[in-house]
This record gives structure tokens, C-alpha cells and sequence, in this order.
């Protein structure tokens, strides 16, 4: 089972007025691997210690779940799934490589506002993969079992002016 | 077979899998049965095989800023998949599975799916085979979760309300990837998903969904994008945006009848 991985130092946004105050929040999950197994991933603010034995409530920080349809190994030669492997041409129109990393997201809006209505200036993300054991136990080869990606982003938005 | 008759409707509807009648039920069972035993490039193995091992087309999440195919190219996937079944049972139409709905909660796979035979016969729609020679599991299998963990109305209605086009698909896909690990087994594998005859039902309901959120929301898309091609189907993205254009639109259930 894929280790959780945990990110320190988003800052928790502070509105002194609550008519400044966002409305929507999400957290981003930049360059997010999906070429091995298939994954729900649990997202957990302020709880390092989370693991798959956590409990999914808000006393314990959990905010939500994103999920990885993985590929399931690679079914070809030798480079068939390494992106890097593809030239880079102008008047290229072939679709992108299936293998590119990918960008996940989840709102954390209510979560977020409970953080910093209890005063928390920093916030930690722990992401605990849970794999689905029945698909991985159909998976041949040689497939890494790490939850990888590169970075994560919150990002907060005010949004209660648009139509 | 012969071809559809002068009074069938000019738009087909694609039903809701718990509403299908009988004789809609054994059409459907009956084009995948068909399907399933042609192994040429009309058969299921060689739909299947577009979708990952051996083809490898099938579009997911792109990496930013590129605006999305997964909805246009699953939808074309349908579309041409659809006319295959046609093909071999004209009155056939693919059918959407609800998973948010209080029966899925309660019941998990539709029976039409988890039954492995019908009068004594195996249900083509329960299991379909994988050809051996791509070095993966020879035949599908399921392993579904607590139904209780299936997405609920809540989860898509919330995804439904979002207006931006790329951020209303990336929610959705990941709603169906939770979907997809739900179900276990082949269908949590990108490489050997589609040949789960569930995997259609699946799909037709996330192009519902999409369907349902184009009624009100008309994005402005640039032209390079609805110009893309989706490989391997011979259909840009513009080509996909109207399902009216492309001859069939969602309906709960449907009934016929023609005149004496």
C-alpha cells in the first residue's frame, strides 16, 4: 500500500472584513502520476497523522477525496508509455500523450473557513491513498505503488459578483 | 438482421437501465451477445481494445491549460459503438446506469449487469472475455464496493452547478474514476476497462450528465478545440456538442406503437 504523502506551509488566507471574505476554495494537485494502479486518495488539512485507518470527518480534517483511474502498467514495448519519449514538432496535431501527468482538484471551501475561523495561519495537506486492491491484484509487471505528484495549490476566489 | 423499420422514431432515446422494458432489456443483451461474437473491427473486442490495451486512444485528464476531450471523445466513443450495436439489433440503444440513485444504494450493480445468466443462457452483458494474446486477465471481473459509497445526488448536483467547462469535466471525470474503482476488478484499470459490458452503462451516464449540464450552460469554445479530431472516429469535437445531431437524446423510459 502507497505511503501518505503530506505537504506543509499552504497559508491560510485571512479576510479581516467579512465582505472580503472568499466564497470558494480549492486545493490543486499539480502533475499528478496515473500510469499504475488506481487510487481514492483522502485529503486530510491539519492531520499529518492521517492514515487509511482515519476516520473521514471533519474533527479529523479530512475535506475530501479525489480519485486516480490508473493505466494499470505499461502494455507495450520498451517506451510506449514515456511521454518524454514523443518529439515535440510544430503542426503536430496527434492528441497528447496519455501518459501526462494530470491535474486533480477538490473544494475545501467549508473546510478552509473552519481553519481559519479557529485562527490556523498554516495549513498541512495529507493524502492517503486507499488502492483498489481488487484492480491492483489484476495488474502484471513491474508497477510502482506511490502516490506522485509534484505539488499542491489553494486557491481562493470570490465569486459571489459573478452573474 | 434487417434494417430498422420506416416507424421507428428518427431520434432513439437512451433509457434508464432500471426502466427498460422486456423486450428492450433482450435487445440490449442481444446486440452485446452479437457484438461479442464477431471478432472483427465490427466486434466488441475491437471497441473495447480503442478504449486502452491495445489501442490506447482513450483521452482523460489532460494536463493544464488544455481545455478537456474527455467528454467529447467518450462521447464519440459511444456514438460509434452504438451504431455497432445497431448494426446487429437495430432497435438496440445504449442505456445509463444512475449510481446515484436510491436503488443503486441500495442494490449496487444493476441486475440486468450482475445476473450471470439469463434462461440458462450466459448473460453477455455480466462478463465479456479479453483476447489472451495482450498478456492481461482473459476475461473481466468485478469486485464492487459498499453501494453505500457510490456517489450521491448531492455529489452530482454540486458537479452539475459548476459552469466552467473545464473545471464542470474535471469534477465529473473524477466522479466517474471513483466509479470506476467502485466497481473493481477489470473495470478500475484504464488498459481493460471497456471490455466490462458495464463500463457502457457507466458511460452513457456520464455523457447524460453532460447532456443535462449543456441545457444550461453554452460554453464559447476557440475554434482550434472544436476543430480537434478525436481519433480514431472520424468526428471533431463540434461534431459531438449537439446531441441531436447525432440522432438520439436521454429519456427515462420510452414505449412505441405503431399504427394497426
Amino acid at each position: 500500500m502507497a505511503d501518505p504523502v503530506t505537504f506543509e506551509g499552504l497559508e491560510v488566507p485571512k479576510h479581516p472584513e467579512k465582505d472580503l471574505d472568499f466564497d470558494h476554495a480549492d486545493l490543486q494537485f499539480h502533475n499528478v502520476d496515473h500510469s499504475g494502479h488506481s487510487y481514492e486518495v483522502r485529503v486530510y488539512l491539519n492531520n499529518k497523522e492521517a492514515t487509511a485507518e482515519t476516520g473521514r470527518d471533519e474533527a479529523r480534517g479530512y475535506a475530501g477525496s479525489f480519485h486516480i483511474f490508473g493505466h494499470g502498467g505499461c502494455y507495450g514495448e520498451e517506451g510506449h508509455c514515456d511521454p518524454g519519449r514523443r518529439g515535440t514538432y510544430a503542426f503536430d496535431y496527434r492528441l497528447p500523450h496519455p501518459l501526462l501527468p494530470m491535474m486533480k482538484s477538490i473544494e475545501v471551501t467549508d473546510t478552509l473557513k473552519r481553519l481559519r475561523d479557529e485562527g490556523a495561519e498554516e495549513a498541512s495537506v495529507t493524502l492517503v491513498p486507499i488502492r483498489y486492491e481488487s484492480s491492483a491484484a489484476l495488474v502484471t509487471g513491474d508497477v510502482h505503488d506511490r502516490l506522485k505528484l509534484d505539488s499542491v495549490s489553494l486557491v481562493t476566489y470570490e465569486t459571489a459578483l459573478a452573474p | 438482421m434487417s434494417a430498422a423499420a420506416p416507424s421507428t422514431p428518427p431520434i432513439r432515446h437512451r433509457k434508464n437501465v432500471y426502466l427498460l422494458s422486456q423486450s428492450q432489456r433482450q435487445a440490449l443483451r442481444d446486440a452485446f451477445g452479437a457484438v461479442e461474437a464477431i471478432s472483427d473491427n465490427r466486434g466488441f473486442q475491437f471497441f473495447a481494445g480503442i478504449h486502452g490495451v491495445p489501442g490506447n486512444f482513450c483521452i482523460h485528464h489532460p494536463p493544464p491549460p488544455a481545455i478537456s476531450l474527455f467528454l467529447p471523445w467518450h462521447r464519440a466513443y459511444l456514438y460509434f459503438f452504438e451504431l455497432a450495436l445497431r448494426d446487429q439489433v437495430p432497435d438496440a440503444t445504449l442505456a445509463w446506469w444512475d449510481w446515484s440513485s436510491p436503488r443503486a444504494h441500495t442494490n449496487g450493480i444493476p441486475g440486468l449487469y450482475s445476473q450471470q445468466s439469463v434462461g440458462g443462457n450466459p448473460n453477455p452483458l455480466f462478463q465479456s472475455a479479453i483476447d489472451p494474446r495482450f498478456g492481461g486477465p482473459t476475461e473481466t471481473l468485478r469486485d464492487p464496493g459498499d453501494p453505500a459509497d457510490l456517489p450521491t445526488r448531492q455529489d452530482v448536483q454540486s458537479v452539475l452547478a459548476i459552469q466552467r467547462f473545464n473545471r464542470f469535466s474535471s469534477r465529473l471525470e473524477d466522479v466517474h474514476d471513483s466509479v470506476h474503482g467502485w466497481v473493481g476488478g477489470t473495470m478500475g484499470i484504464i488498459a481493460w476497462a471497456a471490455y466490462d459490458p458495464i463500463f457502457w452503462a457507466h458511460h452513457t451516464n456520464i455523457d447524460r450528465l453532460w447532456s443535462l449540464w449543456q441545457l444550461n450552460n453554452h460554453p464559447t469554445f476557440p475554434q482550434s478545440y472544436l476543430d480537434r479530431a478525436l481519433p480514431p472516429f472520424s468526428m471533431t469535437v463540434q461534431q459531438t456538442l449537439d446531441v441531436s445531431r447525432l440522432g438520439y437524446d436521454y429519456a427515462s423510459s420510452t414505449s412505441h406503437a405503431t399504427a394497426p
